[in-house]
C-alpha cells in the first residue's frame, strides 16, 4: 500500500523522537484521562463534602457538619451491615467459584476454554436491571425456585436479606471466577506430575502446590467482589425489600433529598474503604502476578 | 476417589453453576415469547406480539438508538485509549502496579459514587449533563476492562518482531500498522465489543449523568419501578438481551478464528 506523503512525514517524525519523548506521546492521553476523569472528580468529593447547601445548590464553605450528621442520623449501622454483607458474599463467591475455575483450567480443552469464559460474560453484560427482575420472578411466591423449595416452612423468599444475598452472589460470581482462572492458568501443568512423582496424593498436591499458587487470583477476585458489593444499590433496593439498608441505598436516599454534603461525606467513606482494600491488596499481592511476563 | 469420578463431579458442579448464572438473563427471553407471560411460571406457546410491540414504540426505539450511540462512542474512545494504556504499562520499567491501579480505579469505585462525583463536578463547573457526559462516565467504567483485554492480547505479541521489523528498515508507524496491529487485532475487537456491551447495559452512572435523553436501562428501571412490568417491557428486555447475545457470538467467532490462525502459524 503506498504511503501518503503526510503519513510518511508523521512516521519519520515519530522515528526521530527520543525514547522518553515517544513515551510521553504514548502516555499523555492516558495521563490526561487519569488526572481529569479519575483523580479530580474523586478528590473533589472531599472538598464539596465540606460545602454548604444553599438555595442555589452547593456553595463553597468549610464545615464538617455533614460528617457529624453521619453519626447523628444513624448512617453508620448501614455501613457496618454493608461491610458484613460484602465479606460474606465474597467468601461464598470464592468458595463457589474456585471449583468452576479449576475445572475450566484442568479439564476443558484449550480450544473450548474461550467459550466457557465468554458464556460467563453473558450474565455480566446483560443489564443488571433485567437480571434482577428475572430473579424477582423466579424467587416470587409462585416462582420456580419457591416451588422447588416447597418443603420449607415459608415459601416466600423475596424481599429479605437472604434474597438480596442470593442476588449479590449471582451478580458477582463471574468476577470471582475470572481472576482465579487467570491465576490457575499460570501454573505449569507439569507441576502436577512432578508432585505426584514425589509421592504426593492429589489432595496434598492441591493443598501445597495449587492453592498457594492461585492465591493472587483468589485475592484479586475477592477484591472485585468486595468493592462491587460495597457499592451495591440496585440489588438491595429491589431484592432486599424496605427493611434491608445497604450504604448504597442510603447514599441514593440522601442524594434524592438533595443533601449533597451528606451524600459527599458518605461517598468519602465508601471511597476510603475502596482505597484501603486496594492498598492492602497491592501490598500483599499486586496485579503484577496476574500479568507477569507482559 | 478416582480421577474420572472427580472429573465428572467437577463437570456436573460447573454445569449447575453455569445453569444458575445463565437462567436469569435467558428467562426474560422466554417470557417475551410467551402468549400469557405469568412471572415465575413456565411458558406455554409462542408469540412475537410483545417484541413487535416494543419495536413499534417510537419512544422506546429512540432510547434504544441513543443508548447504542452512547455505547458506540464509548467503545470508539475506550479501544484506542486502552491500547495506549496497555502500551504505556508495557513501556514502564517501574511503578507498573501503581499505574495499573490508577487505570483500574474507576472500575473499582462504586458506580454510584463515581456517577455522583462527576455529576457534581459538572454542575459546579456550570456544564450541562447530556449524552456526551454519559459517554465520559461510561468511558471511565469501560476503559479498565478494555485495557485488561488489550494487555492480555499484547502478551501474545512477541516484542522481538518489532525489532526485526525495525532491522528490515520499517518505520515505527509501519511496524505498528503491518506487524503489530494484525496480531493484536482480535484483542482490540474484543475490547471494542466488550466496551460497547458494558456501556449499552450500564445503569447507575448513566442515571447520574443523563441529560434530556434517557437510556434503555434507565427507561426499563423507571418503568418497572413505576408500575410493574408490562408486556411491552418483556419485548424490550428481549430485544436488549438479544443484541447483547449477538455481540457475544460475534466475539466468540472472531476469537476462535484468531486462535485457529495462531495455531496454524505455530
Amino acid at each position: 500500500m503506498p504511503e501518503t506523503q503526510s503519513s510518511g512525514r508523521v512516521a519519520s517524525w515519530i522515528d526521530h523522537l527520543g525514547d522518553s519523548e515517544r513515551f510521553r506521546l504514548l502516555s499523555a492521553p492516558i495521563a490526561a484521562f487519569i488526572v481529569f476523569l479519575v483523580v479530580i472528580p474523586l478528590a473533589f468529593i472531599v472538598i464539596w463534602s465540606t460545602w454548604e447547601m444553599g438555595q442555589n445548590g452547593l456553595s463553597p464553605a468549610f464545615s464538617l457538619d455533614a460528617y457529624g450528621r453521619l453519626f447523628d442520623t444513624g448512617r453508620v449501622a448501614p455501613l457496618l451491615f454493608t461491610l458484613r454483607t460484602a465479606a460474606a458474599v465474597m467468601l461464598v463467591d470464592l468458595i463457589i467459584a474456585y471449583p468452576v475455575a479449576y475445572f475450566i483450567y484442568r479439564h476443558v480443552a484449550e480450544a473450548n476454554k474461550q467459550i466457557f469464559l465468554l458464556l460467563l460474560v453473558i450474565p455480566f453484560v446483560v443489564s443488571r436491571v433485567l437480571r434482577i427482575f428475572s430473579l424477582v420472578f423466579m424467587l416470587s411466591q409462585r416462582g420456580v425456585i419457591s416451588q422447588l423449595l416447597f418443603f420449607l416452612p415459608t415459601r416466600v423468599l423475596l424481599y429479605s436479606e437472604l434474597s438480596m444475598q442470593i442476588g449479590l452472589v449471582l451478580d458477582t460470581l463471574p468476577l470471582a471466577i475470572f481472576p482465579i482462572w487467570l491465576a490457575l492458568e499460570r501454573i505449569d501443568p507439569s507441576l502436577f506430575e512432578a508432585s505426584s512423582d514425589l509421592g504426593a496424593s492429589p489432595r496434598e498436591t492441591f493443598q501445597h502446590v495449587v492453592l498457594p499458587l492461585s492465591a493472587p487470583g483468589l485475592a484479586a477476585g475477592g477484591l472485585l467482589v468486595f468493592v462491587v458489593v460495597l457499592g451495591a444499590e440496585t440489588i438491595p433496593g429491589t431484592l432486599g425489600g424496605p427493611s434491608v439498608q445497604m450504604i448504597g441505598n442510603v447514599l441514593m436516599e440522601v442524594f434524592s433529598s438533595i443533601d449533597l454534603p451528606l451524600a459527599g461525606a458518605i461517598s468519602v467513606m465508601m471511597l476510603s474503604l475502596v482505597v484501603v482494600v486496594l492498598a492492602v491488596f497491592m501490598r500483599t499481592f499486586g496485579f503484577r502476578q496476574l500479568f507477569e511476563g507482559i | 476417589m478416582t480421577p474420572d469420578l472427580r472429573r465428572s463431579l467437577l463437570a456436573g458442579y460447573t454445569g449447575v453453576i453455569y445453569l444458575t448464572l445463565l437462567t436469569p438473563p435467558l428467562y426474560i427471553l422466554l417470557l417475551a415469547i410467551s402468549p400469557n407471560p405469568v412471572p415465575g411460571q413456565v411458558a406455554h406457546g409462542f408469540t412475537t406480539r410483545w417484541i413487535t410491540g416494543a419495536l413499534g414504540n417510537v419512544g422506546l426505539m429512540e432510547d434504544l438508538l441513543v443508548t447504542a450511540q452512547i455505547a458506540f462512542a464509548t467503545a470508539m474512545l475506550a479501544t484506542p485509549l486502552g491500547l495506549l494504556a496497555a502500551r504505556t504499562y508495557t513501556a514502564l520499567s517501574s511503578h507498573r502496579d501503581t499505574f495499573l491501579a490508577f487505570v483500574l480505579l474507576p472500575a473499582l469505585v462504586p458506580g454510584i459514587v463515581y456517577g455522583l462525583s462527576l455529576a457534581v463536578l459538572l454542575r459546579v463547573s456550570g456544564l450541562q449533563t447530556s449524552i456526551y457526559t454519559i459517554v465520559l462516565g461510561e468511558l471511565t467504567w469501560t476503559l479498565p476492562f478494555a485495557t485488561l483485554i488489550i494487555l492480555t492480547a499484547l502478551s501474545s505479541f512477541d516484542t522481538q518482531l518489532r525489532e526485526a521489523s525495525a532491522d528490515l528498515g520499517a518505520s515505527r508507524l509501519k511496524t505498528f500498522r503491518y506487524v503489530e496491529l494484525p496480531i493484536i487485532f482480535p484483542g482490540l475487537l474484543g475490547a471494542f465489543l466488550f466496551s460497547f456491551l458494558l456501556a449499552f447495559n450500564e445503569y447507575i452512572r448513566a442515571f447520574f449523568l443523563q441529560g434530556q435523553h434517557s437510556t434503555l436501562p434507565i427507561t426499563l428501571f423507571s418503568r418497572i419501578n413505576a408500575g410493574g412490568i408490562d408486556t411491552e417491557m418483556y419485548g424490550l428486555a428481549a430485544v436488549s438481551v438479544a443484541i447483547t447475545i449477538v455481540f457475544l457470538l460475534v466475539l466468540i467467532v472472531v476469537q476462535r478464528a484468531a486462535a485457529r490462525k495462531q495455531r496454524t502459524v505455530q
